[in-house]
């Protein structure tokens, strides 16, 4: 039996496995964003943009599934990641985002940040990670939910509305 | 020799086992077994980001804290959100009680002043800059944040701010 062909697709889906995941892993911590009522979301731009994830305690991805009720989790934030970068910041010492975030925006006036937190997170602490931000002098805000369920496409993984 | 005879050999000789043995064969049943399971690894480990979007915001200037420096406009439209236990939430405008975020768009929608809008005349009394300040509690959940953000843009409003939690 000539396996050959065979092999060379199992390569190419090994392959894109590999790569789709670590682009993946690397900026979106998983947790679950907001889904609204008539979405006004657009697609993520891909150029100068860092994004700050707001994560969620632990939980369990099948029990927050639509339907299910994605709210009902502690709504206290674990901790906060900036874009690649793996460390945690704990949500009462955000001074060093505010100065990583200032930094990045020196090097780069046109950086904009993508605020990315799990639905079930109180206001309260996503008013402190936008204090921080504010701190560091950066007016380009965007905040991550949802696209519109009609306009759902593989597509549109991590994009922005206007 | 006949024809006949020399292809009978052949023929004889290609199926004789004794013969076939010699050949050389690449054996590749160890190695599809573990690109098999590379494949199972990765198919099950790999996760995707879809479907995601994001509402643009544009925090005010300066470095003092975000409420001390919001010098509010004269006629600022308040949407308070109160937390409701385990996870709801209760939105009032004015004094009054709504429904939920698809009523919200739709009373502001009525409120606003927009002679030009091209779905028809608006002729409430806010113009579109008019700012539509978000007001919760601390314990409102982000997504009924963000529904109200969402709702006051749908509504095509250009000022809605956060303002510090209740």
């Amino acid at each position: 039996m000539n396996v050959t062909a065979l092999i060379d697709v199992v390569f190419l889906l090994i392959v894109f496995f590999m790569l789709v995941n670590n682009i993946v892993s690397e900026e979106n911590t998983p947790l679950v964003p907001p889904r609204l009522d008539d979405a006004k979301t657009v697609a993520l731009e891909d150029e100068n943009r860092i994004i700050v994830n707001v994560v969620p305690q632990p939980f369990d991805i099948a029990r927050r599934r639509p339907g299910v009720d994605p709210l009902n989790h502690p709504g206290e934030a674990a901790h906060v990641r900036v874009g690649i970068n793996p460390k945690r910041y704990d949500l009462d010492a955000l001074d060093e985002v505010t100065t990583l975030l200032a930094n990045a925006h020196a090097n780069n006036p046109e950086l904009q940040v993508v605020l990315r937190a799990d639905a079930a997170i109180y206001f309260e602490d996503i008013r402190k990670v936008m204090s921080a931000i504010h701190a560091a002098e950066i007016q380009r805000v965007s905040l991550t939910a949802f696209l519109n369920d009609d306009e759902m496409t593989l597509n549109d993984a991590g994009g922005v509305l206007p | 020799m006949s024809l006949a005879n020399r292809v009978k050999q052949r023929r004889e000789a290609a199926t004789d086992p004794k013969a076939t043995s010699n050949r050389m064969q690449l054996n590749l049943t160890s190695m599809i077994d573990v690109i098999f399971q590379l494949l199972i690894y990765f198919v099950i480990t790999a996760s995707f980001a879809l479907n995601e979007g994001v509402l643009k915001a544009e925090l005010p200037t300066g470095n003092q804290p975000v409420s001390l420096t919001l010098a509010l406009p004269k006629q600022p439209l308040e949407v308070e959100l109160d937390a409701l236990e385990p996870t709801g939430v209760r939105i009032r405008v004015a004094n009054q009680t709504v429904a939920g975020f698809p009523a919200l768009q739709q009373l502001l929608i009525d409120y606003q002043f927009n002679l030009e809008h091209p779905a028809g005349r608006r002729r409430g009394s806010l113009a579109v800059d008019n700012p539509i300040v978000i007001a919760p509690t601390t314990t409102v959940r982000w997504q009924h944040v963000l529904n109200a953000y969402n709702a006051a843009l749908a509504a095509e409003y250009t000022n809605v701010q956060f303002r510090e939690p209740r």
